[in-house]
């Protein structure tokens, strides 16, 4: 078990070497805009810290307790998405409020605290009449999110609600029973929701090979250009700054959802191992967190967290490595973005204010007991 | 405790939610080293072809001399241009501020769009009109547009992909391509204005147009920049056009429309044509009509009542009934109102200038329905989809994975000009505007013969396509095909060809490019010395000509003389000669002849048996006359019997296997007396033969034959190829009694013969004729073959009978070169041949000490092999003469 300051600095360290990491990448990137995307993501990131260093200083009961004044507002800022929002690349997902900002990306740390909030006292005597609210705190941002048309992004609470409600000692027949429900429901979104286009994108991943090559270039051509790039990365990588793919600018939005790529072409399978590993011992670090605090809605606020950044990752790996469909999804802490950033970094200043509290103990059990001895 | 059990479940649950994880970044890490380690070599390779321009440098081929070291084919190197012509339509810049323009300020672009016309002549105006007035309002039009705020550009690009529909497809009635691309069409269009058609800045404007406010911010460009640009590319067009040879920049733009309208036009009837597919397979079970039995091909050919629009048919059918009417035994009224109508075509030639729809009339009268599946396929669709109302526009959804390909491709290329030389080609691969327009150069190889040459080396040479690919002639046999496509040009054997070099140039990250060391210079072909002798061929050639005019020979003739001492065929005439272009032009008539035979086949078992025989040998003569070989080589194309010629060699076989007394006589009842083998062999007496093969038998006469060399050809399989065939004919259905005088299935050019008489000259040994003396460093040494086979006595009693047919049909010359010789005269020719006659003479020279073999033929003459001795000896003479 490590102590907590060791545990804090930990976290730290970790995310400003994952930072740093994306920094150097972003900088590295051809076509002399990546010392652009640098700036941009320093500016983001000075914000992002300073909103950190306000969340890890406020108790986290504090964020808990006004865990719906937080999920209303993200909700409100996404339901004004459809009305004021500004189309890019086909969807509208952005407001413009003097600065560029994404409340889905808001809506997650908002998502976890108020499931949190919602599990703290369930666990195993959960009735299913308990995961009503949790389910329609789900499914509300869910498909605001999903008309955006965010796909990916909708997607990832499903990861991150599942593993806080198995976290918060939910019944494995009940977890199965939901696990179930959502492959059932995932097969008739595909059918009956998809758009053409993102059915393709699903198909043109499992089925690649088989495709004719006009379809592989028009469905597939950014999977295409970064399976190329991490192909050519080899084990050592080209070095920053020499990656040609990179540099001829042969692949579309490199610096958010394809760094991966960059990262694996610059600095090869070393690089990406490296990577990974900083992010595996992130989330270790994160879980390790909510071991250390006996306060059940401070643990799901970790799981949620942590689950978040691990599952995002690997989705944006996934999908440079042609193993998940295509989706626009960043890298946390690495690709360019600003809201994204400023999202991830709530999130571990979050589990930093958790870390230092780790004193009261409310659990579950013990008010069932109270409960019992009280008659 | 229960805390602690709390505590323990929690983190044991916690503990398998980041085993999952591990495992998922696990399955990552695998898939990573598969890409990076497994897979490396592949993607470094896609991602080098990509960045690497090859241009591929035809190597100048060998050239051809004659044994003087006369040239007698050179090496031209050549470049042909082609475009793409929707590529083209999409991508010069000009169209897309047309198209962007028509979109974005469609009131200043009012009437520049006709969707209604659908004749081709309107449709390419139009589109000239159009393209050039977008042009001369450039500066006006960008500036409008360049102001454009972006916010408006987006809804409108919509409505734009709808307006490039009709300029594309003339009948604007297809969806073509599907309306997930259009948008990027259009965003295609903003990005040429851009000047970077990569797909990756495609992207980048995509989102900067949702970034910035004004069109020409987001497109990072300025008036003056896009009107150079424009500027440049006309010129460049303008460039080309004088290039080509094409009296203005318009006329070029003309050409280029003309093409396009075709292309799109033959994409729309691919298109329809699946859409036809389907509709067959939806009413018939099968997509192929032809699968169909004939009665129900019958039936359907009844019901759809399509007229047949073959003219031979037509023709033959058009003089059956005016036959009939001649022998009055006319059918009845309608066919002598058709008569009447028809009284005015007198000939074929007139029938064929006839428009196609008095043809059809015609047909359509006589009841003549065409059972052609493609036809009623295309009848099926159009009545079916008339019927049941498609509406083709909701219908075609671009499902049809070939058009859709074909049009991701940019459709089929169409050539614009051929003979460029490389600098032209350089200057179009350096210049990006005509490369991005869909403009591509390809090289082609080139021959160019000297002199009065062409005619004897497009014969005995043969040429090469555009593409390479040998027709026939001897550089078939001195290389294989070239593969262009081939960047090491590996499949290059021959070394006639050379190896074709190769530039590569590799883009770097500023743009420029970089040559690299793999580029490689071409390595010119070997050249090749032939035994000819031009000027000879020239000489004997004329004299071959006079001959065919004097005998009429009705498909030519041919002649060789070989040089016995080294086997060199010294020269190898044809008549008629066949220039290049004619060369082309005779083997298009024979693709028609193929079509027309085609046709027959499709509709014989409808004519009654008069008019089949009728057609057939219509078809007959022209196969005939069509062939474009040379009949110096050729015995396969067209049969030629050696006839008497082979009584030289039947004597000797006779005479060898001691089957024949020489002295003894016999009654010959064609000449009415009796005569022994010199007075057989003098008067070319048949039944003389028969009667003494009998004996020998037709095996062991074949036996002989191909011990003096029939079949064996030359070095070179200029005629070899259909020897094997030609001696399979002969064993099976020949029989000794016509195979003695040269008759029955036999069929021989003049150089087998030639060589044969050479062997018979040296008694059954004798040089190996050779036609290639030298390729490149390598000698093609004097091979002698066979052993001696004819006795002296036998020899000279045969010799002397040679010298007196010579003697008898050419006095002068035979005794002053004391030529020995044999007349030959086949017939047996059926149809409209039978008439005629294939003559020969053929022999050697001097008698006493030979020095050269010689054949002559005249084909299809009505004259004899009697006829034809007088201008072999002048042949003979001539070469004498040079020789000595």
């Amino acid at each position: 078990m490590f102590p907590p300051l060791i545990l804090r600095a930990g976290i730290v360290i970790t995310t400003a070497l994952l930072i740093v990491f994306g920094l150097l990448i972003q900088s590295s990137i051809g076509d002399s805009m990546g010392i652009h995307f640098a700036q941009i993501q320093t500016r983001w990131f000075l914000i992002a810290l300073a909103a950190g260093t306000l969340v890890s200083l406020v108790p986290y009961r504090f964020w808990i307790r006004r865990a719906w004044l937080g999920y209303g507002g993200a909700l409100f800022l996404l339901m004004l998405v459809p009305i004021f929002g500004v189309v890019r690349n086909n969807s509208k997902r952005w407001l413009e409020l003097g600065i560029s900002i994404q409340p889905s990306e808001l809506m997650k740390i908002a998502f976890i605290v108020a499931l949190a909030r919602l599990l703290r006292f369930r666990g195993r005597d959960a009735r299913p009449r308990d995961l009503l609210m949790p389910g329609i705190a789900f499914v509300v941002p869910t498909m605001l999110i999903f008309s955006q048309p965010d796909l990916g992004t909708a997607l990832l609470f499903a990861p991150v609600a599942l593993a806080m409600l198995f976290c918060s000692g939910l019944p494995l027949r009940q977890m199965g029973a939901i696990l179930g429900s959502a492959g059932c429901f995932g097969l008739v979104g595909y059918l009956f929701f998809l758009k053409p286009y993102q059915q393709a994108r699903i198909l043109s991943t499992f089925f690649r090979s088989r495709l004719p090559d006009a379809d592989r270039l028009m469905e597939g051509y950014q999977l295409e250009q970064s399976l190329h790039s991490i192909g050519i990365g080899g084990f050592l990588g080209q070095g920053l700054g020499e990656g040609l793919q990179n540099q001829l600018n042969a692949l579309p939005y490199r610096q958010n959802d394809f760094i991966f790529a960059v990262v694996a072409e610059e600095t090869g399978l070393i690089g990406c191992l490296v990577l990974f590993g900083l992010i595996l011992l992130l989330l270790q670090l994160i879980f390790r967190a909510a071991v250390l605090n006996r306060d059940p809605a401070a643990r799901l606020v970790c799981v949620g967290v942590g689950t978040l950044i691990a599952s995002q990752s690997f989705v944006h790996v996934g999908v440079n490595l042609g193993i998940v469909p295509t989706t626009g999804m960043t890298l946390p802490l690495v690709s360019v973005g600003g809201t994204s950033l400023l999202t991830t970094v709530l999130g571990i200043a979050l589990v930093l204010n958790i870390a230092g509290r780790p004193a009261i103990v409310f659990s579950n059990e013990s008010v069932r007991e109270q409960r019992e001895r009280l008659g | 405790m229960a805390a602690r059990s709390l505590q323990l479940t929690f983190e044991k649950r916690l503990t398998v939610l980041f085993f999952g994880f591990v495992v998922a970044f696990g399955i990552g890490t695998l898939r990573l080293a598969q890409v990076q380690i497994a897979e490396a070599d592949d993607h470094r390779k896609a991602v080098r072809s990509r960045r690497t321009l090859s241009i591929l440098l035809p190597a100048p081929r060998g050239r051809i001399l004659d044994r003087n070291g006369v040239e007698l084919a050179t090496s031209v190197e050549t470049w042909d241009l082609r475009v793409y012509p929707v590529r083209f339509r999409e991508r010069n810049r000009v169209d897309a501020l047309g198209d962007l323009a028509m979109a974005l300020l469609p009131e200043r672009c009012r009437g520049l769009c006709d969707r209604k016309s659908q004749m081709k002549a309107d449709v390419v105006e139009a589109r000239l009109r159009r393209f050039l007035t977008i042009y001369e309002a450039r500066e006006e039009l960008l500036e409008a547009l360049l102001k454009l705020p972006t916010q408006n550009c987006l809804p409108d690009i919509k409505a734009l992909s709808r307006r490039w529909e009709p300029v594309l497809f003339p009948r604007g009635e297809l969806v073509i391509p599907p309306n997930s691309r259009l948008r990027r069409r259009v965003l295609d269009a903003l990005v040429i204005l851009a000047d970077d058609p990569a797909l990756a800045t495609r992207i980048r404007v995509q989102d900067r147009l949702e970034r910035e406010s004004v069109l020409g911010k987001a497109l990072g460009i300025d008036v003056r920049s896009v009107v150079q640009g424009l500027d440049d590319e006309m010129a460049e067009l303008g460039w080309l056009a004088e290039e080509l040879d094409i009296e203005s920049r318009d006329s070029f733009l003309n050409q280029l429309f003309a093409q396009e309208w075709r292309a799109g036009e033959r994409l729309e009837r691919k298109i329809m044509a699946a859409v036809d597919d389907h509709i067959a397979l939806q009413r018939f079970g099968t997509h192929d009509l032809s699968k169909l039995d004939d009665d129900e091909l019958e039936a359907l050919a009844e019901d759809l009542r399509l007229p047949v629009d073959d003219s031979d048919l037509l023709w033959a059918r058009l003089m059956s009934l005016r036959r009939a009417r001649d022998d009055k035994r006319l059918p009845g009224s309608v066919e002598e109102g058709l008569l009447r109508e028809f009284e005015s075509v007198p000939d074929r030639r007139a029938f064929d200038r006839l428009p196609h729809a008095r043809r059809r009339v015609l047909a359509f009268h006589l009841g003549l329905w065409s059972k052609r599946p493609d036809r009623l396929e295309r009848e099926v669709g159009r009545l079916t989809r008339a019927k049941a109302g498609y509406n083709e526009a909701d219908y075609l959804t671009f499902n049809k994975k070939w058009t859709r390909i074909q049009h991701f491709k940019g459709g089929i290329p169409y050539h614009l000009g051929s003979g460029l030389s490389f600098e032209v080609a350089d200057r179009i691969w350096r210049t990006f505007g005509l490369r991005r327009a869909g403009f591509d150069i390809r090289a082609s190889f080139g021959r160019r013969y000297p002199g009065e040459a062409e005619g004897l080396a497009t014969m005995l040479l043969g040429r090469m396509t555009s593409k390479g690919a040998v027709i026939g002639g001897l550089e078939a046999s001195l290389s294989r095909q070239v593969d262009l496509n081939d960047p090491n040009g590996a499949l290059i054997d021959g070394t006639i060809v050379g190896w074709p070099g190769v530039v590569r140039r590799e883009r770097q990250p500023d743009g420029s490019f970089r040559e690299l060391e793999t580029s490689r210079a071409p390595v010119a072909g070997d050249d090749v010395v032939l035994s000819l002798d031009s000027d000879l061929q020239r000489r004997s050639n004329a004299i071959l000509a006079r001959m065919d005019e004097a005998l009429d020979g009705r498909l030519g003739s041919g002649a060789v003389v070989i040089d016995l001492a080294t086997g060199d065929i010294l020269c190898a005439c044809s008549v008629p000669l066949i220039e290049g272009k004619g060369y082309f032009e005779r083997y298009e008539d024979q693709i028609r002849l193929d079509r027309a035979r085609r046709a027959f086949n499709e509709v014989k078992s409808d004519l009654s048996s008069q008019e089949r025989d009728e057609l057939s040998l219509r078809m007959q003569w022209e196969v005939e006359e069509v062939g474009f070989w040379s009949r110096a080589f050729e015995a396969d194309s067209l049969w030629t019997p050696p006839g008497s010629v082979m009584k030289v060699f039947s004597a000797a076989a006779l005479l060898e296997s001691g089957t024949l007394n020489p002295n003894q006589l016999f009654h010959c009842w064609d000449k009415r007396r009796d005569l022994d083998l010199e007075g057989a062999l003098y008067l070319s007496s048949n039944p003389y033969f028969w009667h003494h093969v009998k004996e020998l038998g037709q095996k062991k006469l074949l036996s002989w034959f191909e011990a003096f060399g029939m079949f064996s050809g030359i070095d070179h399989s200029v005629s070899k190829s259909s020897a094997r065939r030609r001696r399979a004919v002969v064993r099976e259905h020949d029989a000794a009694k016509n195979s003695v005088i040269g008759q029955g299935s036999m069929s021989m050019s003049p150089v087998e013969i030639a060589a044969m008489m050479a062997s018979f000259a040296g008694r059954g040994k004798s040089a190996q004729p050779r036609l290639v003396l030298s390729q490149g460093d390598q000698e093609n040494p004097v091979r002698y073959r066979g052993h001696e086979l004819v006795s002296s006595a036998n020899w000279r009693l045969i010799t002397r009978a040679m010298t007196r047919v010579a003697k008898h049909y050419a006095p002068a010359l035979s005794t002053r070169y004391k030529i020995a010789g044999k007349t030959g005269t086949a017939d047996g020719f059926g149809g409209r041949w039978r008439p005629f006659n294939q003559a020969w003479f053929a022999g050697f020279a001097p008698a006493d000490r030979p020095r050269i073999a010689f054949a002559v033929t005249c084909v299809r003459t009505s004259k004899r092999g009697k006829d034809v001795a007088p201008f072999a000896a002048e042949i003979v003479k001539t070469v004498l003469d040079e020789l000595r």
